[in-house]
């Protein structure tokens, strides 16, 4: 329906474009636009070229592998992939119809699983402790599987986690015994473990798998489809960069690492306490994105990671405020504040380290906050320089392209939206807008769910005020260098070269 | 079901054997522990001068990120195996604070966290071995920096990005000047006043002999009509002849213009097209810069003359735009070769 909406909006605006739209001057505008689109549209190509290779030819053999492993060893009477499952799972404030549901479906898939599988629920209320006793006592689960409680202060995600997996270091895991760190309002699907699971014995120098995700979000239309998208999203780059068997983030959502990765004790550390020392902001705590510290430390060891598509996690996002824009912008500023903490040390790690793909993808990423300002910019630039028609133009090349892009996504879903064409633009302009913010204020961190914040201290106005000041440089240098491009302002002879006649 | 339940935070932590390697210092030899509990240590190295049995004190080390800590305990040979090779102690008489700052250890080591020396001076001094995990404390993110070295960096690094700043409102100056207030036109040509002869009857056109310089009254072209009437065109000045209008050998009627002629005496000025508003900005005598195609440089020149008078046909309504435009004639510091006459130029007023 929506789709149908946008193909005809799309129609009209090409059909009644106005003569000037085709002008050699427009010519022009679209090879500047072109250039950068063909860039960056070149390097997604590469990227969905890449996930349907790792989809349909590369996975489904290592697949037929991890299968014919696991019926072997359940004709040998062992069943389990892994000696002992530990399921870490970490809640706080989680709505109880959500916490029912996670940890219904975590029992129900370790009693599924048939091996001996212990759930660590870090928990912080008293309440929740009961609630979910309450919820394994009616379940009745074997006695394979047991429920170990973690019961910390309200100190963030991190502490929590660390102490889980303490916990579960206590219990003394074996090395290929697997640690399933799961969020509170991640959904296990029905199968997920023993789907997963052969894929730590099929290969012996796995550290770490992560898999699909979709979201059940508890939103309006535009909230849930953009989340969708997202994923969406995620599940293509995700496949492109499973091919080189690194990734971008070990999902806190659900990821599974081998015991003796997920108990090291460097490991717990970096969950517990990971840090970015910056030449501008001092030393950064870092509050959140505890995955892209597990990330990292497995990337620096150059540990291989693995992605499973074919197993999806349903992860129940609520909204952190009201409104789309507020929403989104408050996940923006979390997850691109994550992933821009911990891509520059990994930059730092070299091609070498970490494969030239994965440094290249991750070279792309902070390239990729700049490029999307580029077209609207330059369609501005023309519409004062030469014609207000580029506006037009602009508007057709961005429908244009995001119905591509969005088409493009069918590779990865079944089925698409409209409403993704305008919210991959959204994401790719206002999301870009929100990274150069967060680039630039990297010390800002927030918990929504918990309402925990880190920011400056101290000498933190000023250093306001010098995030401030960079900012609108880095932005003002972008708009003017395309003014110059555009020709909405222009260069002296002796500063461009002799004009061309 | 209750057995199944466990509340991890409120049992007691056991000691395990630990795989992670510490130091062990005995009779000054420094081994490496491949496995170690709070009971005694096992070493996968020959040792000689200790038999099973014996008691004697050792030095442990146990290494942390940027620190060591040395603690000497007494212990007891349990076995030495030679064909390993390999040997075990076990520890005897821990004191309590030993006990206590030793369990600590281990689990700082199980659990992952890496202790602060105050952390083990705090425990050392307890009664329990149970710790609390004490929150690390969200302090000032530039309490690190309160180094000499961090803050020049940093200073150097405001400073580089102030120099940018400074270098890009230039920029930005320069370019709005460039774009708005400096008058520019691509609608000029290199020029010289032209003399025309025109045929005073219908008639064949014939060149004469052919000059490279015609001085005044050379003949330059003849006309003759079909009554073998003949008229000598004359060349007006020192001129050169710029083209044919009418080819020799083609017929040309009354009056029309047969060929073109330039002075060569005269240097060859630069004729522009400018809207008159912008032309009105401009002044006689006013520096300006010519841009030929192909050339490296700018030629310099000055405006000789600003003729605002449209022509005759756009005042008659005929030439449309042409009459809100003026022509402006710049003489170049430089004459420019004869070859150059005709060229289109870039014209920039400064």
């Amino acid at each position: 329906m929506y789709l149908l909406l946008y193909l005809l909006a799309l129609a009209a605006l090409l059909v009644n474009a106005p003569p000037g739209v085709w002008d050699p001057a427009a010519r022009e505008f679209v090879v500047i636009i072109g250039v950068v689109g063909l860039w960056r549209y070149g390097w997604g190509f590469v990227h969905l070229v890449r996930s349907v290779i790792y989809r349909r030819r590369v996975f489904p053999r290592w697949r037929r592998a991890a299968t014919r492993l696991a019926e072997e060893a359940a004709l040998a009477g062992d069943p389990a992939m892994a000696d002992r499952v530990f399921l870490v799972i970490t809640s706080y404030r989680i709505r109880a119809e959500t916490t029912a549901a996670v940890y219904r479906a975590a029992i129900e898939e370790a009693v599924r699983y048939g091996g001996p599988v212990t759930i660590v629920a870090s928990i912080v209320e008293l309440a929740d402790q009961r609630f979910i006793k309450a919820i394994f006592a009616r379940l009745q689960p074997p006695e394979q599987v047991r429920l170990v409680f973690v019961r910390l202060g309200p100190g963030g995600k991190r502490d929590a986690l660390a102490a889980a997996l303490r916990a579960v270091a206590r219990m003394r895991p074996r090395p290929d015994d697997a640690v399933v760190v799961m969020d509170g309002d991640s959904l296990l699907a029905p199968h997920a473990l023993s789907r997963c699971l052969p894929f730590l014995r099929l290969m012996p120098d796995l550290a770490g798998l992560t898999t699909d995700e979709d979201a059940i979000t508890d939103g309006g239309l535009l909230m849930r489809h953009w989340h969708r998208l997202r994923f969406a999203q995620r599940h293509v780059l995700m496949s492109s960069l499973g091919l080189s068997r690194r990734l971008l983030v070990m999902t806190g959502r659900m990821s599974i690492y081998r015991a003796s990765v997920a108990t090291h004790p460097g490991f717990i550390e970096i969950v517990r306490n990971d840090s970015l020392d910056h030449w501008r902001l001092g030393r950064i705590t870092f509050l959140t994105g505890e995955d892209k510290s597990t990330w990292f430390w497995l990337l620096e060891r150059g540990l291989p990671m693995l992605y499973v598509p074919d197993v999806r996690i349903w992860t129940i996002e609520e909204p952190p405020a009201p409104g789309f824009l507020r929403a989104s912008t408050q996940l923006m500023l979390r997850w691109f504040g994550n992933m821009l903490r911990s891509s520059g040390r990994a930059i730092e790690l070299g091609p070498r380290r970490i494969g030239l793909f994965t440094w290249w993808c991750l070279i792309d990423q902070r390239l990729s906050m700049w490029t999307p300002l580029i077209g609207p910019t330059a369609a501005i630039g023309f519409a004062l320089a030469v014609s207000p028609l580029f506006l037009y133009t602009y508007a057709l090349w961005v429908m244009t392209t995001r119905l591509v892009l969005g088409l493009a996504l069918l590779t990865a879903r079944e089925r698409i939206s409209g409403l993704y064409p305008p919210l991959l633009y959204y994401t790719q302009v206002y999301g870009a807008l929100v990274k150069t913010y967060v680039l630039f204020r990297l010390d800002r961190q927030r918990w929504t769910r918990q309402d925990i914040a880190r920011r400056s201290v101290g000498a933190g106005r000023w250093h306001e005020i010098g995030s401030t000041f960079v900012h609108t440089l880095a932005l003002a240098t972008l708009v003017v260098a395309i003014a110059f491009l555009t020709g909405a302002l222009e260069l002296p002879p002796s500063l461009s070269g002799p004009p061309i006649s | 079901m209750q057995g199944q339940i466990a509340h991890e935070t409120e049992i007691h932590r056991q000691h395990i054997r630990l795989r992670i390697p510490i130091g062990v210092e005995i009779d000054g030899t420094r081994f490496v522990t491949d496995d170690w509990s709070l009971g005694g240590f096992g070493v996968a190295a020959e040792i000689t001068s200790r038999q099973p049995g014996e008691r004697f004190p050792v030095r442990l080390f146990f290494p942390f990120e940027d620190f060591e800590i040395v603690l000497p305990v007494d212990c007891q040979m349990v076995y030495v195996e030679g064909k390993l090779p390999r040997f075990g102690c076990k520890f005897i008489g821990l004191s309590k604070g030993q006990l206590d700052l030793f369990r600590y250890l281990v689990d700082a080591y199980l659990s992952g966290e890496i202790v602060s020396a105050g952390d083990v001076l705090a425990i050392a001094a307890r009664e329990n071995g149970a710790e609390l995990r004490v929150r690390a404390p969200i302090g000032d993110p530039f309490a690190e920096e309160e180094g000499l070295g961090r803050r020049l960096r940093r200073i150097l690094g405001y400073g580089l990005l102030l120099m940018a700043a400074v270098v890009l409102a230039g920029l930005v100056a320069v370019g709005v000047r460039e774009k708005f207030f400096v008058v520019k036109t691509e609608d000029a040509v290199v020029w010289v006043p032209v003399a025309e002869l025109r045929a005073p009857f219908g008639g064949k056109v014939e060149a004469m002999p052919r000059k490279d310089i015609y001085a005044p009254g050379d003949a330059v072209v003849r006309v003759r009509d079909p009554q073998d009437r003949t008229a000598v065109l004359e060349s007006p000045c020192e001129c050169v002849l710029l083209d044919w209008l009418v080819p020799p050998g083609q017929y040309a009627r009354t009056g029309e213009a047969v060929a073109a002629l330039a002075a060569a005496d005269r240097p060859l000025l630069v004729r522009a097209r400018l809207p008159v508003a912008q032309a009105a900005r401009l002044e006689i005598g006013q520096r300006a810069e010519i841009y030929l195609p192909g050339r490296s440089g700018p030629v310099l020149a000055q405006i000789e003359r600003i003729d605002f008078k449209p022509g005759l046909a756009a005042l008659e309504g005929a030439g449309g735009e042409g009459g809100r435009y003026a022509r402006v004639v710049l003489r170049p510091d430089r004459p420019f070769d004869f070859e150059d006459l005709g060229t289109l130029v870039r014209v920039r007023f400064i």
